[in-house]
């Protein structure tokens, strides 16, 4: 057994090591250009409901949120509260679900930012919601 | 092995089972296990998840409760199982975020470091101290020679490590959070594992739920070893000759921390004596204490006596201050057994005890071979045979120490006498 926690201890210390580091590393050598990214201001399509409720599987997964059109479909399996809590909100209006999660907390600040890597268009406001 | 004494694990695999069905259930498997990175953070769950149970299961052992040392066959059984799935869950829960991080990996390289920082959100944060507590106070355990009252002191700890985990598995959005009988199981067992464990860190020495004796005579038997007796004050422990005892005095320099030791008195007599062989410095400074100190007596424990083997015809193997149960056995031995006694120590002068061992000879069928190592080299199963030739119809009962019993046994199961005939409890605390 104390051999076995070895090795963990190990593994785990050289793997927190490597990530921290790296993206100390990373982080620093691209502090200049760290504000560019932000696909938030990439120019928006226009998306109307209609279309939005036909992305509603989990091999094609679109979430409404604040009239944000995202397409969460690569996410699914790596979100960490499981694919199961997004799956009831493809093709629909998830501003709810997103703000609360399921016990009643919004999503951290970092969930926030990594919700705009997916986010594709807004909803179209000619066709408001029934 | 009998199914007997494998209940125990059976229980075990049943209690991490539970949870792991229900989670498997809660959603579709091939979204589970959908490609790489959905297999990676599955994986973080469940290792997670049997890390959790593990650790709940762990402190519901360390309670010393009579009712689990009679279901898994002996407290040192218990203390193995606790070791044992300690190190187990502690590796589930080193793997756990190591699996997660990567989805965030995938993701970028800042959103896997912001994953092993804390403080960027609650329920990240309360797990990341638990795991760094926790990787400290085992680190004490499995790597640092400490001594004995001050590990115990340590360990008592990861009750408050357990705490964090639990509150991270509470407040983190998964499917704890999202399926209530994941939820209410986990929490359940959980709280179970809490209230033991909050019992035998803090609760228990101050409740005095254990009968008290007072110090009466402290006997040096030679320069390492003292015989302790105890007079109870009011309620006495009823034992089976070769059980063990907790003793943890009430007052005096001495430290507070309960300490085992085997009782070498018979289970007839009002009094009780423990032999005590100086290791570290609590019993090196048993000698020192002045008699009438109270004594808090917690047991008895262990499954270790001839009383529990059916063949009444034994052989009795000890390697030196591993005479204590013997003794104790040999002052309650009744005329029905035939034992033969080995007591191998290095030289003479360490053999405590050994006439009054030879006393009890003359009257029962008990035969005394004292084994002197200096003059005869170590004791072998082949000298067993010469001098115990009916070895195949006798239970064999080992106690000291670990090498001196693993070596025995090994060499005595070469001569074909079964698993199942040789008798040892192997107690090893830390």
């Amino acid at each position: 057994m104390k051999k076995l926690v070895t090795i963990s201890l190990f593994v785990f210390g050289v793997i927190v090591t490597a990530i921290l580091t790296a993206s100390l590393i990373y982080y620093q050598g691209n502090k200049p250009g760290n504000n560019t990214g932000s696909s938030q201001t990439s120019p928006a399509v226009s998306l109307p409901l209609t279309e939005i409720t036909k992305h509603n599987l989990t091999s094609d997964c679109w979430l409404l949120i604040n009239n944000k059109v995202y397409n969460v479909t690569s996410y699914l399996s790596t979100h960490p509260g499981g694919a199961g809590t997004i799956i009831p909100s493809c093709g629909q209006e998830a501003t709810q679900a997103f703000n609360t999660k399921d016990i009643g907390r919004p999503h951290s600040k970092r969930a926030t930012a990594m919700l705009a890597d997916y986010y594709i268009g807004d909803l179209s406001q000619q066709t408001m919601p029934q | 092995m009998p199914i007997r004494k494998n209940l125990g694990i059976l229980a075990i695999f049943v209690l991490i089972l539970i949870p792991l069905a229900r989670w498997l259930f809660i959603t579709p498997l091939n979204l589970r296990f959908f490609d790489f990175l959905s297999t990676m953070t599955s994986l973080g769950q469940i290792t997670g998840i049997i890390g959790l149970a593990l650790f709940s299961i762990n402190l519901i052992l360390s309670a010393r409760f009579k009712i689990i040392e009679n279901f898994l066959y002996g407290l040192n059984k218990v203390y193995n199982f606790h070791h044992q799935i300690g190190g187990l869950a502690f590796i589930l829960i080193l793997f756990h975020p190591l699996f997660l991080v990567i989805s965030y990996l995938s993701i970028s390289l800042k959103s896997a470091a912001d994953f092993f920082t804390p403080f960027n959100n609650l329920a990240i944060s309360y797990g990341i101290l638990s795991l760094l507590l926790m990787i400290v106070l085992l680190i004490l355990t499995f790597y640092v020679n400490l001594r004995y009252q001050n590990w115990k002191f340590s360990h008592k700890f990861l009750v408050a490590v357990f705490i964090l985990a639990l509150l991270h598995a509470l407040y983190i959005p998964s499917d704890i959070s999202r399926d209530a009988v994941l939820r209410v199981y986990l929490i359940s067992l959980g709280f179970i594992g809490l209230a033991a464990g909050f019992y035998q860190a803090f609760l228990s020495p101050w409740l005095n739920l254990h009968p008290i004796y007072n110090l009466k005579k402290i006997n040096p038997l030679n320069s390492r070893i003292v015989e302790l007796e105890l007079e109870p004050r009011r309620q006495k422990i009823n034992f089976f000759p070769g059980q063990f005892v907790f003793i943890r005095f009430l007052s005096g320099a001495i430290g507070s921390e309960s300490h085992p030791f085997s009782i070498s008195s018979a289970s007839a007599t009002n009094n009780l004596q423990l032999v005590i062989k100086s290791l570290g410095d609590f019993t090196a400074k048993l000698k020192d204490l002045s008699p009438g100190l109270p004594v808090a007596v917690e047991g008895p424990y262990g499954k270790f006596s001839h009383l529990n083997i059916l063949n009444k015809n034994q052989i009795w193997i000890a390697g030196g201050v591993g005479i204590t149960p013997f003794l104790s056995m040999a002052r309650s031995l009744d005329n029905n057994y035939q034992v033969d006694l080995y007591y191998c120590v290095n030289k003479p002068e360490e053999a405590v005890l050994l006439s009054e061992l030879q006393e009890i000879a003359k009257t029962k069928n008990l035969r005394v071979i004292p084994w002197y190592s200096s003059e005869k080299g170590y004791l072998n199963a082949g000298r067993i045979l010469e001098l115990s030739p009916d070895l195949n119809n006798r239970d064999i009962l080992l106690c000291g120490p670990t090498a001196f019993m693993f070596s025995l046994k090994d060499q005595l199961r070469k001569f074909k006498i079964k698993r199942k005939n040789i008798h040892f409890e192997n107690f090893q605390l830390i």
